[in-house]
């Protein structure tokens, strides 16, 4: 594997080591050594002989043995020099800590290139530049420059600011938490997070992957690794610069491109990536699932000792998509019977601010026993007699002879409970300060169950033609447009099996009475124009025409209106259209290229108010049947389809086709840039839909 | 010796072009073409020194021995039709037997020249310096450079029989695809009942067409921040981005090769415009862009231009600029070559003329 031995390094090079000591130089040899890397360590400075008692050497090529990994702590320009050195010594592996390239302007931007050049010359992996380090807990390796060491444990943590993983580690020591690696993946010139995916999905040492994500660079093939890695292992993801003004921050901070979010959160969602709101919700979900503990289902039991903190916890597992178990007669009696009579025996289970470690120790116990919890929340609240210690005892020993019951605990307070705390985590036990990031924590265990569960994506093929849609978008181009004019548009739709209105292109209005008297009254007239987007604010439209003296007087009309309102456009004639008179939901499916994860779908409540409705859904294509239909749901204009206020319900079937035919024509033709169906008109059930208005837009490949 | 006449109705209709693409493709079957220019159209190239451009062209690329002014008698038009009108006044032969002086200089020289006429057919009709005149003096038929608005070709053939000139026939220039089902069921019989002989068509050509982004460089000045080795790419259109990014996106994607005028402030709108087909970035109000910008464009190959002017005059600079032929330009000139070679009757011309 590509990443072998960057995880499994013997021999480093610390290139730009130093005796000053505040020298990033100086802090990285001594991180590496304070750290108890076991391998060989070689420190190269031209002007030093000794650096930490180490001998040094003047340039890699000194050394005699080999070399895993090398560490550039270097000014920029002299980057390029060093790597044609480290390519002939024959590293394969270079961490670029030196800042100054890319994120600096164009001038770094070039110095970037060039070094990605001297690196792909000697097929060289090289992280950064532009980076905090790389840290391996069980190689004991800390390539870094950090403040202080993580403590080793079976999470990784992939970050693309540095300063995030600094202040990770930081709040970690107190918390008790481990990590596996730590990568700062700085401006991914060479690798990214997609590589370090791959590599830490083979990490018997890395339980759970964090990601702190800025940007994605290579859309397509992320999405891929991800889907296979979520099977062996959860990925946890922060998502920055979300909001408008975010999307600015990120996109001034590492030169990331910040597309756009939705296509980000969508691409999560495709591949089974857990996203986290934020900074606490990324390490509580990461805490829980490092225990490696999946539920079953979503029902869970909350024992608490405060009955405040159990309604708390309570709503926060609604809303975080939890369930509260429901006993049955016998369980609760059960409860009655070993409990005091002011408990409540009802879920969530409230032991009493009397409780001590036995009642506690009971409940457990008895939960344990119920078919139904598949999960088990404790908060504890200090209290006059609560016995932090001996509580925490019952619950170390109960979680290690139940190893299929996923636990959180929630210790709320500070003061009292440290240690217990401290002693829960040290145990694998995830335990935290406040009712909301257990729940949260436990969702999460319960958001990668269900992921686990899916079955993979089956995608439709529908017999299309897929040549003369070919044959079309070759003409558009070769007409240098990239807008198919509607009766282009609604051909392609054709050759996909979608329902469309006859249409054709009159050039004349004897042209288009023919076309009319042929399609029967009555018939649409619209103007045929690549650079008119909106043709109703022009006049380009009229409707309802019913004879052929009509469709003459429509003919001139629209082109003496459009002329006069949009001199330069360029006329190619006017669109007939056999008008639709049947009535519908109207419905806008489209579709829009992201540079980075390609074609996002979009469907939801059409006609003219989708802008200010907004009721849309977003999935990435190509999409499943099961996709199609759970996107419709997430609408509120499916549940008019299903039918309200005593209607039929209208054609879901045929609708589900038609975003699946489309996603095919997607599929099919990476060329569309975009996709605009609205509106699509969806009858009664088994009376099909009809396509009112389309439009497709084309990219040229880059040359 | 023979020669033509070239004459337009309106300006723009690419006669240069087309006077370029017959002389080089006359020349090739080796007879020896000239160029004269009647009235020249001068531009400040620096101060107090005008040429034109046409015949600058025209004489570097055709190798001319004669100098700018034998090829264009020095006419000073440009200085304004007060003082043009004044000399007139005096001696309304002063100017014609100019022309006539050099161009008699010129003629026998070569097997066939090429005369250009000015802008318009009207242009100079007053003082009877008008190409329908002058090609009578010249004794040289007329041959249209048309865009294929039939009614302008109609009423020119009507003048200029009307004035005992001669004409040869037209020939379009710059036509749509979607003109050409017209030219061909309705122009065509149109002219052959009018008696009006028709050479054939040239199609449009987006390279030929669409100026340089250095084209626009000079037109607009400022600085280019990125960009300096592509700055020979083609801009097809101009379009401002002063909306939402969503909504300028949404028009922005339906163009190829455009140029993107905004403020350098607008790196919401810029960034992701960066993705779709632009060729060119203009920022206006001197507002330097985020590094990034640069380093994307850069990347992308798109040349960044900073300018001074706000956006709207930004924009209405960029609807005046054309596309110009430089001699520089060999590509560009074999492609008018050949568009002149494949789709007009060139040997015709030069038989009937």
């Amino acid at each position: 594997m590509k990443l072998d031995t960057f995880f499994n390094v013997k021999s480093i090079a610390v290139i730009g080591a130093s005796n000053n000591k505040r020298k990033v130089g100086y802090a990285i040899l001594k991180n590496i050594i304070d750290f108890g890397f076991k391998g060989r360590i070689y420190p190269i400075n031209l002007h030093e002989k000794e650096i930490l008692g180490l001998k040094c050497y003047s340039s890699v090529l000194e050394v005699e043995d080999e070399i895993d990994l090398a560490v550039f702590v270097i000014p920029a320009k002299a980057c390029l020099s060093i790597a044609e050195e480290c390519g002939k010594k024959g590293i394969k592996n270079i961490i670029v800590i030196t800042a100054g390239f890319k994120e600096i302007g164009i001038e770094g931007a070039r110095l970037e290139r060039k070094l990605l050049a001297i690196c792909k010359k000697y097929d060289i992996n090289a992280l950064g530049p532009n980076v905090l380090g790389f840290i391996d807990t069980q190689n004991k390796l800390n390539a870094s420059f950090t403040n202080v060491f993580p403590k080793p444990g079976n999470v990784a943590l992939i970050s693309q600011s540095g300063a995030i993983i600094t202040s990770s580690i930081d709040w970690s020591i107190p918390e008790n938490l481990g990590f596996s690696k730590i990568i700062s993946l700085g401006n991914k010139m060479d690798l990214n997070e997609t590589d370090f995916l791959e590599a830490l999905s083979e990490d018997p040492h890395t339980k759970v992957i964090l990601m702190y994500v800025e940007s994605i660079d290579e859309g397509q093939r992320f999405i891929e690794v991800a889907q296979q890695v979520v099977k062996k292992k959860p990925i946890v993801a922060i998502k920055a610069g979300v909001s408008d003004a975010g999307a600015r921050a990120a996109s001034s901070h590492t030169g990331a491109l910040a597309g756009s979010k939705v296509a980000y959160f969508t691409a999560f969602k495709k591949c089974g990536i857990i996203q986290a709101k934020t900074l606490e919700d990324l390490f509580n979900y990461g805490m829980a699932l490092s225990t490696e503990r999946t539920p079953k289902g979503n029902s869970v039991v909350i024992i608490t000792n405060a009955g405040g903190a159990g309604i708390l916890a309570t709503d926060a597992a609604e809303e975080a998509g939890l369930k509260l178990t429901a006993f049955t007669a016998e369980e609760v009696e059960l409860f009655r019977a070993n409990l005091p009579k002011a408990a409540s025996i009802h879920n969530p289970i409230d032991v009493l601010g009397d409780a001590r470690a036995d009642r506690y120790k009971f409940v457990l116990e008895t939960c344990a026993k119920i078919e139904a919890v598949k999960g088990i929340i404790v908060l504890m609240s200090p209290q006059a007699v609560t016995e932090f210690k001996e509580t925490t005892d019952v619950i170390i020993d109960f979680y290690s002879r139940n190893a299929h019951i996923p636990l959180v605990v929630c210790y709320l307070g500070g003061l009292s409970n440290q240690d217990a705390m401290h002693r829960l985590r040290t145990h694998g036990v995830p335990c935290f300060s406040f009712p909301k990031d257990a729940v949260q924590a436990m969702a999460g265990i319960f958001k990668y169950s269900v992921i686990l569960q899916q079955e993979s994506e089956r995608y439709e093929r529908f017999g299309v033609d897929k040549s003369s849609c070919d044959t079309i978008f070759r003409k558009v181009l070769n007409d240098n447009r990239l807008v198919l004019l509607e009766s282009e548009a609604i051909q392609v739709a054709k050759y996909y099996g979608l329902p469309t209105p006859e249409t054709r292109l009159a050039r004349t209005p004897e042209e288009a009475i023919e076309f009319a008297n042929k399609m029967g009254y009555p018939v649409v007239l619209k103007i045929s124009s690549p650079d008119i987007l909106h043709k109703s604010d022009l006049g380009g439209i009229i409707v309802n025409i019913t004879k052929p003296a009509e469709v003459r007087g429509s003919f001139n009309t629209i082109i003496r209106r459009v002329s006069k309102r949009m001199p330069n456009a360029k006329i190619y004639g006017v669109t007939v259209q056999k008008m639709i008179e049947k009535k519908g939901k109207e419905i806008i499916i489209g579709a829009n290229k992201d540079p980075q994860f390609g074609h996002l779908l979009m469907c939801g409540f059409g006609g003219i108010y989708v802008n200010f409705l907004e009721d849309v859904a977003f999935r990435l294509n190509p999409v499943s049947r099961k996709d199609a239909l759970e996107m419709l749901s997430e609408t509120k204009v499916y549940r008019l389809l299903k039918g309200v206020r005593g209607e039929p319900p209208s054609d879901i079937e045929s609708l589900i086709d038609a975003i699946l035919r489309i996603s095919q024509l997607l599929t099919d033709h990476p060329i569309i840039n975009e996709l605009d169906i609205n509106p699509l008109l969806v009858y009664r059930k088994n009376e099909g839909v009809s396509i009112l208005d389309i439009k497709i837009t084309l990219k040229r490949e880059e040359k | 010796m023979k020669s033509i006449y070239i004459v337009s109705y309106s300006e723009f209709s690419g006669k240069t072009a087309f006077a370029l693409g017959l002389a080089l493709c006359l020349k090739d079957e080796g007879i020896s073409v000239g160029y004269f220019k009647p009235i020249s159209v001068g531009t400040e190239i620096r101060p107090g020194r005008f040429i034109d451009q046409d015949v600058a062209l025209m004489r570097r690329v055709l190798g001319l021995k004669e100098s700018m002014d034998e090829i264009s008698p020095p006419i000073d038009v440009r200085i304004g039709t007060y003082s043009f009108g004044k000399k007139f006044l005096e001696d309304p032969d002063y100017y014609r037997n100019r022309i006539i002086d050099a161009y008699n200089k010129i003629k026998e020289k070569y097997d066939f020249i090429i005369i250009e006429g000015r802008h318009r057919i009207q242009s100079l009709f007053t003082y009877r310096l008008d190409s329908v005149t002058l090609s009578k003096a010249l004794n040289s038929k007329i041959l249209l450079v048309s865009n294929g608005i039939i009614d302008d070709i109609m009423l020119q053939k009507t003048l200029i029989e009307g004035m005992n000139a001669k004409l040869l026939g037209t020939i379009f220039n710059n036509i749509s695809p979607r003109m050409v089902e017209r030219i061909k069921g309705e122009l065509i019989p149109l002219m052959d009942r009018f008696n009006l002989k028709f050479y054939g068509y040239i199609p449009e050509n987006i390279e030929l067409n669409s100026p340089t982004a250095e084209e626009y460089h000079k037109a607009l000045g400022g600085q280019i921040l990125v960009g300096k080795e592509h700055i020979d790419r083609l801009v097809e259109s101009a379009h401002i981005g002063a909306m939402r990014t969503e909504s300028a996106l949404k028009i922005l994607k339906r163009y190829r090769n455009y140029a993107l005028i905004t403020g350098g402030d607008r790196t919401d709108l810029i960034y992701p415009a960066l993705e779709t087909d632009v060729a060119l970035l203009i920022l206006t109000g001197n507002l330097y862009p985020d590094i990034k910008v640069l380093i994307r464009a850069e990347e992308k190959k798109v040349p960044v231009l900073l300018v001074n002017h706000e956006t709207s005059v930004t924009y209405n600079i960029c609807l005046t600029i054309k596309a110009r032929i430089s001699p520089r330009q060999k590509e560009k000139i074999k492609l008018i070559k050949n568009s002149v070679k494949e789709n007009i009757r060139w040997k015709e011309i030069f038989k009937d003329a």
